[in-house]
């Protein structure tokens, strides 16, 4: 058995290396879909460039699609990623808007994972009984609630009847402090700005609870699953033997375990969480990838971005890639019987 | 997972009086049993007879603007004096036979990729190079959110209906793989099947008759959930202004909501943007509540708790210890949850 | 006469599966004295094991339900407890060993944090510092645990250090001193390399060491009564027969009360001092071991001990007892043993028997020392 930390180190660099190839595939695969329109390439990835560019451009429109293929990996990786039909260069863009949609992901998680499954705990614990049933009930409005009608249901209602915010990061157009980070909430607690970074969580608030509520589903259900599986065994019984209250019981114990296979779904929730940010943080107008999304694929009638589309698909993969492999690496940890070597 | 026979026809009787006995004593899974059929069978008299249910054809004017919710117009009208609950029941058809097609398809589509997938897996074949590939595929589509794909496969191809069908089905077909993979990777591993290859009975018979009935529960259970999945995205799709146009011939319930909510008139005309959302909710409620119960009642193990506590016969006086599946972390190698304890 | 520390009183527990019932356990009367130990033997479905887990109400209910009866636990019915008080009782109160040693341990944490959370139970109730169960007729509170009585008759010969009354001294204790004591349990189930173990998880022991870390579990929360449910069942006979040794030896030092469930007669010749035989959920025969085994009064104990295999029986012939366990939804009415009987009689197929007093064979032994549940108990020496 290897549980030793170095073997640790070796578990995860294992992972990253098994993840180049698929993020090669991912690539591959992206740039395959988006020239499935051969005709309208030039026009989307150099919009008011000159003649000379076009013509450059089209030349290398008909190279071989290998030859295509390789000018445009290669310029993907120096980070050399176009510019939308405005002329908006789409790598500074997406670099800020990343952190912004990091921060809205996590406070969706941060809400998912503290109330989503002490819910599933909930719905095992009197599975079958009333208890279960409302919880099945919420979950499941919030899985058959459409991302939109959720979001904007909770801009135009809930966050007028509660006074919470529903627009931007801040009340302001631009914070008095300098932007380090990108995280709304971060940001102005690097500043040392009380009342700024009160005005960010409420403004928060709102987009992440929507988020939560649209995939709570899935880490609920997943809870509920594995603690009707591990709720039966015999170690739970020994743990109620000890004298251990049933709160301990549950939570220690049990929990603890049927946790194990509740982080494999942590790449299936990232992707719902990302997919929603499109819609959400649009509804919300959060400065985020979701939002640029919206608008690079032309969403609500903008003009398309082939390039910011493009990118866009990237990092989303990108990201659920990563997801994956931080899944892959806390079953890794939570679960004694993984050898790390 | 015991090892069960083929079934006889007196045995099947059985055990669909066994899954009504079940759905019954389930109350939400009725519930999205009883919804889903009414939605179907709503869809169909739509499909087959639209007068019978809808007064007003899609764009047509009823001359009256912008009014609220009364009988001659249940879900009132819109600013063009279009009728919202005809064109939100027109809707329905289109809506549903995306979802049930496209999971449909996939589940085809990744189903019998999977069972590829599965079978050959001995290293150094032919078979496992093809099955090998068929996984670092699947890894990389599983990579995309599949809304995000289908948004830019839809974009590149062109805006319409077919055209995002198509988008989404070929992100959606992954998860199948995966699915029914995994379930002939586990089964193949069962001590019958090494008992029958032991025994010499050619293995991919076994595991043919096997693996269909064996896979009958968590596809039906997931192929459900999925329906809804799908509407949904779809819907999305809709609502970013990428698949459907409207107001136009054939209503969708996703591109309707952006059309009225794009108005920005939501707090003056709530019910314009109400009753689509409210039928995207219904109708993906209905099978999520379905399938979610689905997998309580397949299961085999909830089954039989169920079973025994709503049939009225004798109770086994023992219940036996039931075997582990071999395959270390197989969900069905549990006790039943109401497992009375050990009865001495 | 000392007070019993569990006084069961004709409990019966039945459970409630769709429209019928079965009746696991009826009308069981049974006493535990502090420093005995009970053994109750019977076949597989004869409601030994409901038995033991309803003493700390770990049964579920429903669909199990305690019907009638009484289970005084030192002084409390632990019947007219409220299920969310039973943790107080559990653990330093009564004790319990599961059959199964492969899956009673909790996977994810090591065998250190799963002892020290009963050490630790113990030591926050010791201390005062948990809420104690208050309730029945006398209280029930553990920061006044008495050092001498039935309270702590486990704790004699435990720990060699004395680390039991500095426990009660030192309020705070750090992580080394937790460790200490959780070797000093694991040396005492005679584990050779404690040092190690105690770093390990479950999956990384054989059968036969988890089922020892059990007990170790089990003993360093000083349980008032210590039940045990077929402790050996589970594991290979080698392994079996040195889990045994151990609870042997532990039995001697620790001087327990202890009640021990098992299928196989052997064990509780070695371990008991008194056996009650279960049958089809009643106690049929209750007595010493040895006054039991040596003259049974009831017929199903004589043919349960012919029986049994025995290595030196010169004919090795294996002998069964014709017939079947009756199903309990639809127990045989009068004495449940009557459809296997040989000597039994019109009246056995009317009324139950009592469990009445039998004439001891050892005339050192109390009028009511010897019990059995059968009309003819002079007819049993009688039989095959």
């Amino acid at each position: 058995m290897g549980r030793s930390p170095s073997d640790l180190i070796i578990f995860v660099l294992k992972r990253l290396v098994q993840l180049i190839p698929v993020l090669f595939g991912v690539i591959v695969l992206t740039f395959f879909f988006t020239h499935l329109d051969a005709g309208n390439i030039c026009n989307a990835w150099y919009p008011h460039a000159g003649a000379a560019t076009i013509k450059n451009c089209e030349a290398t429109a008909n190279q071989p699609i290998l030859t295509q293929f390789y000018q445009y990996f290669i310029n993907l990786l120096q980070g050399n990623w176009g510019a939308s039909v405005t002329g908006v260069l789409v790598y500074p863009y997406i670099a800020a808007a990343v952190p912004a949609t990091l921060e809205l992901v996590l406070a969706a998680l941060f809400i998912m994972i503290f109330i989503g499954i002490p819910l599933g705990v909930i719905a095992a614990q009197y599975s079958g009984r009333l208890g279960d049933h409302l919880v099945r009930i919420f979950y499941l409005s919030g899985w058959a609630t459409p991302t939109y009608l959720g979001a904007v249901i909770a801009a135009v209602f809930v966050g007028p009847y509660l006074g919470l915010p529903n627009h931007g990061e801040y009340s302001t157009l631009a914070p008095p402090f300098h932007q380090y980070t990108h995280m709304s909430v971060l940001d102005a607690l690097i500043a040392g700005n009380l009342p700024y970074t009160i005005d960010a969580i409420s403004h928060l608030i709102l987009p992440a609870a929507v988020l939560a509520f649209i995939n709570m589903g899935i880490a609920t259900r997943m809870t509920r699953a594995s603690m009707l599986e591990v709720l039966p065994l015999d170690y739970v019984r020994s743990a109620r033997m000890k004298g251990l209250t049933e709160f301990w019981v549950m939570y220690k114990h049990a929990l603890r375990n049927a946790l194990i296979t509740t982080t494999t779904v942590l790449g299936v929730t990232a992707g719902g969480l990302l997919a929603g940010t499109v819609v959400v943080e649009e509804v919300f107008d959060w400065p985020g990838i979701g939002q640029y999304a919206y608008t690079a694929i032309g969403g609500g009638g903008s003009t398309p971005n082939y390039a910011g589309a493009v990118a866009v698909v990237i990092i989303f993969a990108v990201a659920v890639v990563v997801a994956n492999l931080i899944a892959d690496i806390l079953y890794g940890v939570l679960d004694p019987r993984v050898d790390w070597r | 997972m015991a090892a069960t026979p083929p079934r006889a026809p007196a045995q099947f009787r059985e055990s669909l009086g066994t899954f009504w006995r079940v759905l019954r004593a389930n109350p939400l899974s009725f519930l999205g049993f009883l919804m889903v059929a009414i939605i179907c069978l709503t869809a169909l008299i739509i499909l087959v007879a639209p007068h019978l249910l809808v007064p007003y054809g899609p764009q047509v004017n009823t001359g009256s603007y912008s009014r609220g919710p009364s009988w001659k117009h249940l879900f009132g009208t819109d600013g063009n004096g279009f009728d919202i609950y005809s064109n939100v029941m027109l809707a329905l058809p289109l809506d549903l036979g995306i979802g049930v097609g496209i999971a449909g398809a996939a589940l085809l589509a990744g189903g019998g990729l999977g069972l590829i997938a599965g079978f050959y897996d001995r290293p150094g074949t032919f078979g496992a190079a093809v099955s090998l590939t068929i996984m670092r595929l699947t890894d990389i589509f599983l990579s995309f959110p599949s809304l995000i794909l289908a948004l830019a496969i839809t974009r590149a191809l062109g805006i319409g209906v077919w055209e995002t069908v198509f988008a989404i089905g070929l992100t959606w077909w992954p998860f199948y793989v995966r699915l029914v993979r995994g379930e002939v990777l586990a089964i193949k591993h069962l001590p019958y099947v090494t008992a029958a290859r032991a025994a010499g009975v050619r293995e991919n018979r076994i595991l043919l008759r096997h693996v269909v009935r064996n896979l009958l529960e968590p596809i039906i259970v997931y192929f459900t959930l999925d329906i809804g999945t799908v509407l949904v995205t779809y819907s999305t799709i809709g609502f970013i202004g990428v698949a459907s146009k409207y107001p136009g011939p054939q209503p969708e319930w996703g591109a309707m909501l952006a059309y009225y909510q794009g108005g920005g008139l939501i707090n003056t005309y709530p019910w314009e943007v109400f009753a689509p959302g409210l039928a995207i909710f219904i109708t993906v409620l209905a099978f999520s509540l379905l399938g979610d119960g689905l997998r309580d009642i397949l299961d085999p193990r909830t089954r039989r708790a169920f079973v025994r506590s709503t049939a009225s016969h004798d109770p086994p006086p023992e219940t036996p210890a039931l075997p582990s599946a071999g395959g270390g972390a197989a969900p069905g190698a549990v006790a039943a949850p109401f497992d009375p304890g050990g009865l001495g | 006469m000392t007070e019993p520390v569990l006084r069961i009183q004709n409990l019966s527990i039945s459970y409630t599966v769709g429209a019928g019932t079965f009746q696991a356990v009826s009308d069981v009367t049974l006493d535990i004295y502090p420093g005995r130990v009970v053994g109750i033997v019977g076949e597989t479905g004869c409601g030994k094991s409901t038995l033991a887990q309803a003493i700390p109400r770990l049964m579920p209910e429903p669909p199990g339900s305690i019907g009638a009866g009484r289970i005084m636990f030192r002084g409390t019915d632990l019947v007219k407890v409220p299920k969310s008080k039973m943790p107080m009782v559990r653990g330093t109160g009564i004790g319990m060993i599961f059959q199964e040693p492969l899956n009673s341990l909790n996977p994810a944490y090591r065998v250190f944090d799963q002892i020290v959370e009963s050490i630790q139970i113990r030591h926050f109730r010791d201390l005062g510092l948990v809420k104690s169960f208050q309730g029945g007729d006398k209280p029930f509170d553990y920061s006044k645990r008495p050092t001498t009585s039935v309270g702590s008759a486990l704790t004699k010969g435990i720990v060699p250090d004395g680390a039991a009354e500095q426990a009660v001294k030192e309020r705070i204790r750090t992580k080394s001193d937790y460790r200490k004591e959780v070797l000093d349990y694991l040396r005492l189930v005679r584990i050779n390399d404690p040092e190690t173990i105690i770093d390990l998880y479950p999956h990384e022991l054989s059968g036969g060491m988890r089922q020892r870390i059990m007990i170790a579990m089990a003993l360093s929360e000083k349980p008032s009564l210590l039940i045990a449910d077929e402790p050996t069942s589970a594991l290979d006979v080698t392994i079996q027969a040195q889990v045994l040794t151990l609870m042997k030896d532990l039995i001697d030092e620790v001087d327990a009360s202890i009640l021990f469930i098992s299928h196989d007669l052997g064990v509780i010749a070695e371990t008991a001092d008194e056996i009650g035989v279960m049958y089809a959920g009643r106690i049929i025969e209750y007595g010493p071991v040895d006054e039991v085994f040596r003259s049974p009064r009831h017929p199903y104990t004589k043919m349960l001990l012919a029986a049994a295999p025995r290595i030196y029986k010169a004919d090795g012939s294996l002998r069964s007892i014709p017939g079947n366990v009756p199903n309990l939804s639809r127990p045989p009415p009068g004495c449940r043993f009557h459809p296997r009987c040989p000597i039994a009689k019109p009246i056995c197929k009317v009324d139950p028997p009592p469990l009445a007093p039998v004439p001891p064979s050892d005339p050192a032994l109390a009028p009511d020392a010897h019990k059995s549940a059968c009309y003819f108990p002079e007819e049993v020496p009688g039989l095959p």
